[in-house]
C-alpha cells in the first residue's frame, strides 16, 4: 500500500515536472528551434530575380547568329523584330506572340510566351545563380523553376498589359530560348515595345 | 623436350600478361530484376560501356531484395572489383552494403535511385522525375485544351517517385482552373491493376477526357482499357519512356511519356567510375540530375530501348 502511494506521488510529480518544463512551440515557428525551415520557392526566387535577370541580359546573344538546333536546355538570346500574331488560350492564362526576328532568314517559328502561365524551365536552366545542389530535392528544384516564371510574369510581362493591339509593332526581346522541331519558344526577361 | 616446355611457358606468360593488360579490373553492375526492360537496359548498355573502357563487366540482379544485394556486394568485395555500379534496393536498406564496399576500398556509383545519405557513394546520378512529370503534363494540358475532367493512377504510394511525379503533374495541371480530377486511385505501378481500375473509372465517370498515370506500365494498362471500352478520346500520359508506351503513342492511343534517359545515366556513371579509378578524382557533385525528354507522336520515332537518338 505504502509503495503504491509513493508510486502515485512520483507519477504526479513527473507529470507536473514535464508539464512545467516542456515548452509549447507555436505552429509555424518550429524552424526557429530545429533549424529546419520550410522551403519557400517564392521567397527564394524573389530575392534572386535581379541577379538572374541581369545575368541573362548580360550573356544574351543575337538569336539570328545561333544554331537553333543546339539550344539544348536553353540559351540566353535577344532580338528585335515585328509581331505577327497574338494568341490567347485557356481563358487568357496562356498568351503568346509570334515574332519574326530581324536578320533571320530560316523557316523557324518564334513564339514568345506572355503568361500568366509559362511552360518549361529554361530560365532556371540558363541561370547559374543557383544550382540543383542548393536545393534539398528534385521537387524543390522544380518549384524554383515555376517560382522564377511567376516572378518574371510579375516583374516583366504582366505590367505591360499586352493584348492584340501589339500586332504589327516592333519589339525587342531578351530572354531564354529552347527549340522543338522548327518551333523556338522564348521566355522573356525583358520586353521593349516601340 | 625441355625447349618445348620453355617455349610453352613463355607463351603462357605472354598470354597472361596480355590478358591482365586488356582487363583493367572487374566492374560489378547490380540492378533490379531485368524482367523490366528498363533495368535490362542498365545491364546491357552498362556491360558494353564497361567493356569498351577495358574492364570486365559482371552483371547481377538483386530483385529489390536488400539481403540479396548485400550478398552481391560481398561477392564484389571477394572478387576485388574495381567499382560497383548499382541501381539500389532501397534508400535506407542499401546503406549497409555501400559502407561495406567502402570499407574494402571499392567505390560505389549509384544510378537511377537515390539513397538517404550523402558522402557514401561517389555519385548518385538520377533522372529528373520532377522536371519530366512537369514537361509531359505541359503537353497533356495542351492536348486537353486546358480543361476537362480527368482521373489519376498513382504508383505505390510509399515510393518517393510516386509522390514526386504526382506532385509535379499537379504543379502544372492545377494552375488551370478548368480542370477537375474526379478520381485518384493507386494501381501500384501494375499494368493489370491499371487496366481494371481504368475500366471501373470509365463506368463510374464516363465524362472524363483524360488519365494521368505515374508510370508507363500503368499508362499502357489504361490505354488498353480505353481501347477495349471504345474510348479513343481519352488523353493518357505516363512516365518512363518504354517501348510499349512508344507503341501506343505512335498510334495516337497515348499523348506521351517522359523518357528517363537510363542508358545515358548508366554510361555517365561508368565514365565517371573510369575517371575515378585512373586519376582518383571525384566528380564535382555527388548528386547529378539528368533531364527527362518529353515524348509525343512528334518525336516518338527517335525512341528505342530507352535510348533517344535524334534523327
Amino acid at each position: 500500500m505504502k509503495g503504491k502511494i509513493i508510486a502515485v506521488i512520483i507519477a504526479i510529480a513527473l507529470i507536473v515536472f514535464v508539464a512545467k518544463s516542456a515548452k509549447v512551440i507555436d505552429k509555424g515557428t518550429e524552424g526557429q528551434y530545429t533549424g529546419v525551415v520550410a522551403f519557400d520557392a517564392g521567397a527564394s526566387s524573389q530575392s534572386d530575380w535581379d541577379k538572374i535577370s541581369s545575368q541573362i541580359t548580360g550573356s544574351a546573344q543575337e538569336i539570328s547568329a545561333l544554331n537553333l538546333n543546339e539550344l539544348g536546355a536553353g540559351k540566353a538570346v535577344k532580338f528585335r523584330g515585328v509581331v505577327n500574331e497574338f494568341s490567347s488560350k485557356a481563358n487568357g492564362k496562356k498568351k503568346s506572340i509570334t515574332v519574326t526576328p530581324e536578320n533571320y532568314s530560316g523557316n523557324a517559328q518564334f513564339i514568345v510566351q506572355l503568361g500568366s502561365i509559362y511552360t518549361g524551365t529554361s530560365i532556371r536552366d540558363v541561370q547559374t545563380v543557383k544550382g540543383f545542389g542548393d536545393f534539398t530535392n528534385q521537387t524543390e528544384w522544380s518549384q524554383y523553376a515555376k517560382a522564377l516564371n511567376s516572378q518574371l510574369d510579375k516583374e516583366v510581362v504582366a505590367p505591360l498589359n499586352i493584348d492584340e493591339n501589339i500586332k504589327g509593332k516592333n519589339i525587342t526581346i531578351t530572354g531564354t530560348a529552347t527549340s522543338s522541331g522548327n518551333q523556338v519558344t522564348i521566355t522573356p526577361v525583358a520586353i521593349v515595345i516601340e | 623436350m625441355k625447349k618445348f616446355f620453355v617455349a610453352a611457358l613463355s607463351v603462357l606468360i605472354v598470354m597472361s600478361l596480355a590478358f591482365s593488360a586488356s582487363a583493367a579490373g572487374i566492374m560489378y553492375i547490380i540492378t533490379p530484376s531485368t524482367s523490366n526492360p528498363f533495368f535490362g537496359t542498365e545491364q546491357r548498355v552498362g556491360a558494353a560501356k564497361v567493356r569498351a573502357l577495358g574492364y570486365e563487366p559482371k552483371c547481377f540482379s538483386h530483385d529489390d531484395d536488400a539481403a540479396k544485394q548485400l550478398e552481391l556486394f560481398e561477392a564484389a568485395i571477394a572478387d576485388k572489383a574495381v567499382a560497383i555500379i548499382c541501381d539500389n534496393a532501397g534508400a535506407d536498406a542499401s546503406i549497409e552494403a555501400i559502407k561495406k564496399a567502402n570499407a574494402a576500398n571499392i567505390p560505389v556509383f549509384l544510378i537511377d535511385r537515390e539513397i538517404n545519405e550523402s558522402g557514401l557513394a561517389i555519385v548518385q546520378i538520377v533522372a529528373d522525375n520532377a522536371q519530366g512529370a512537369a514537361a509531359i503534363a505541359e503537353k497533356w494540358v495542351e492536348a486537353m485544351d486546358y480543361k476537362g475532367e480527368y482521373a489519376e493512377l498513382l504508383g505505390r504510394e510509399s515510393d518517393t517517385n510516386c509522390q514526386v511525379r504526382s506532385q509535379n503533374y499537379h504543379s502544372v495541371i492545377d494552375e488551370y482552373p478548368d480542370f477537375k480530377m474526379v478520381a485518384q486511385q493507386t494501381a501500384n505501378w501494375d499494368q493489370t491493376e491499371a487496366y481494371s481500375k481504368t475500366e471501373a473509372i470509365l463506368q463510374a465517370h464516363p465524362e472524363i477526357k483524360g488519365i494521368i498515370s505515374g508510370n508507363d506500365t500503368m499508362a499502357c494498362g489504361a490505354a488498353q482499357a480505353c481501347i477495349d471500352a471504345k474510348r479513343p478520346d481519352i488523353k493518357i500520359i505516363g512516365l518512363d519512356g518504354s517501348d510499349d508506351a512508344a507503341g501506343y503513342i505512335a498510334k495516337g492511343q497515348m499523348v506521351g511519356t517522359a523518357l528517363q534517359q537510363i542508358a545515358k545515366i548508366t554510361e555517365m556513371a561508368i565514365e565517371q567510375a573510369d575517371e575515378y579509378i585512373r586519376t582518383g578524382k571525384k566528380p564535382a557533385t555527388e548528386k547529378q540530375l539528368v533531364p527527362c525528354i518529353a515524348i509525343t507522336k512528334d518525336n516518338v520515332a527517335n525512341l528505342s530501348q530507352f535510348v533517344y537518338t535524334e534523327k
